[in-house]
């Protein structure tokens, strides 16, 4: 795996599919600010607040870098095109999303919420870059559940399938850690670095947590546990995690 | 519960016992803010790099309001005392509190990874200027104990000696309302909260939907953290705070 600059941005990414890359970090002398909405806003007036918000602080739109999605279910074919004609419109508009080279920068994570849910597909938060160098590792991980990659159809990608058994969830687990390493290695980083790393399950990951998750140095500022799925059906194990000085609520 | 008025410090804040307060918020045209270290530091060390910090950003130490310790293993209550009085006596040297009136909130817990030798600051939080990003407070952390009441501690932990899955969900509900006890005179409640963070060795997913998320108060998820509460014979412990601004060093 190999990162690839996005200078307009003045961060580098790891890419991965269309919809969105597999992590950003900083570029030296700038910095990774995380802007959480209070309570989460809708995809089109979200951007909207998140242009305000980049803007104000006197940085391009090509700035932002990552984004926390929550929504409302797993997509149907038309919702997703729907979400998509917004979601990656606004990107190419703002000269982020490259539609020949169907090359996308931004570090995305998308749950459903299993109580309390948005009634549309909306931001939680997003991350941009700043200027100013941090002193310390700047990245954002894209969520990753526990499907290999490949063109193959989800359901043959995806670590024990509809098996949420202690001992499959462990795997999972496992599998969707290694993932955030791998990813983190690709910009030099690792657990060590991390500020915050975030899991969404509805399963119960007290039997591994410590063994798996503690151990590896991937809760040093604790497990921040969202009782969400991951946005595809049959998929049960999500993660990602950050390092980031400058974390804001709007 | 009443709440009292800081004022070299520009909070609000609801009394408890003389360590420390139920909760803080900042007063009209202050925010909050959130300084939480890489790595823990020693308390000496933590508290002058928090100085440096509080004063780097133009205000009196007194606007110090809360802080997260990281501690070796759980206090029996001499030992407990004795912690005390150095931390109460710094703040005493920082003009928050005369031994009797402490208006700073605290967490205090016992990694089980990565265990600090000696007790240390994990995270603190001032009062700064200006209104950014209301509303601005913090909860103190809480176990399954009640701070005030007759008797030895122990008498006064629900549940005590139990670990059962039944006594660890009664803990659990009992450090919520202890959370929501101590918002409820700021004027604040679950939707006013950006963070809530357990600290329990306890499996918490058999009351995880039906206890934490359905009433809001995992609505920004629950930081988790495979700690231990600083007294021997508590088992759970949280904190939670609506922060705009939060910085990691």
């Amino acid at each position: 795996m190999t990162t690839v600059d996005f200078t307009p941005g003045n961060y580098r990414y790891l890419p991965s599919v269309f919809q969105y890359s597999a992590g950003v970090a900083a570029l030296p002398g700038y910095r990774i600010e995380r802007v959480m909405f209070r309570n989460p806003v809708p995809l089109k007036a979200g951007f909207a607040e998140i242009a305000q918000i980049i803007q104000g602080a006197g940085q391009p739109l090509t700035a932002f870098c990552a984004c926390e999605l929550r929504s409302p279910a797993p997509f149907d074919d038309a919702g997703f095109k729907a979400f998509n004609e917004v979601y990656v419109g606004t990107l190419t508009d703002w000269g982020i999303y490259n539609a020949e080279t169907k090359a996308n920068p931004v570090a995305r994570s998308n749950v459903c919420p299993e109580i309390g849910g948005p009634p549309e597909p909306s931001f939680h938060a997003f991350s941009y870059i700043a200027e100013g160098d941090a002193g310390a590792p700047q990245f954002v991980i894209s969520g990753s559940a526990e499907a290999r990659d490949g063109t193959a159809p989800y359901a043959e990608r995806i670590v024990r399938l509809n098996d949420t058994s202690p001992g499959a969830l462990r795997e999972k687990a496992a599998f969707v850690l290694g993932r955030m390493e791998d990813r983190m290695a690709a910009f030099g980083h690792g657990w060590k670095d991390t500020t915050a790393t975030q899991v969404y399950c509805v399963h119960d990951i007290h039997p591994f947590m410590g063994e798996e998750i503690v151990r590896r140095g991937a809760a040093r500022n604790g497990l921040s546990w969202h009782f969400n799925r991951p946005p595809v059906i049959g998929l049960d194990y999500e993660m990602d995690c950050r390092s980031v000085s400058v974390e804001r609520a709007a | 519960m009443e709440v009292l008025d800081f004022t070299p410090g520009n909070y609000r804040f609801v009394p408890n016992v003389f360590q420390y307060s139920g909760s803080v918020a900042a007063m009209p045209g202050h925010h909050i803010e959130r300084v939480t270290f890489r790595r823990p530091l020693p308390l000496a060390a933590g508290f002058a790099r928090a100085a440096e910090i509080i004063r780097g950003a133009g205000r009196p130490l007194t606007a110090f309001c809360a802080c997260e310790l990281r501690s070796p293993a759980p206090f029996d209550e001499t030992s407990f005392k004795a912690f005390n009085d150095i931390y109460v006596g710094t703040l005493t040297a920082w003009g928050l509190t005369d031994g009797t009136t402490n208006p700073v909130a605290r967490a205090n817990v016992c990694p089980t990874f990565e265990t600090p030798t000696e007790p240390s600051l994990h995270a603190f939080s001032f009062v700064a200027e200006g209104e950014a990003s209301l509303p601005s407070f913090v909860v103190a952390g809480s176990g399954e104990g009640f701070d005030k009441g007759p008797g030895h501690f122990s008498e006064r932990i629900v549940r005590f000696g139990d670990t059962s899955p039944e006594a660890i969900r009664e803990k659990a509900l009992t450090v919520l309302m202890h959370m929501e006890t101590r918002m409820a005179p700021l004027g604040f409640t679950w939707a006013d909260t950006t963070a809530a963070q357990i600290h329990t060795l306890h499996d918490i997913f058999p009351f995880l939907g039906s206890e934490i998320v359905a009433r809001g108060a995992a609505r920004k998820g629950v930081t988790w953290h495979l700690d231990r509460p600083p007294i021997v014979g508590l088992e759970v412990l949280m904190d939670t705070r609506g922060v705009g601004i939060e910085r990691v060093l």
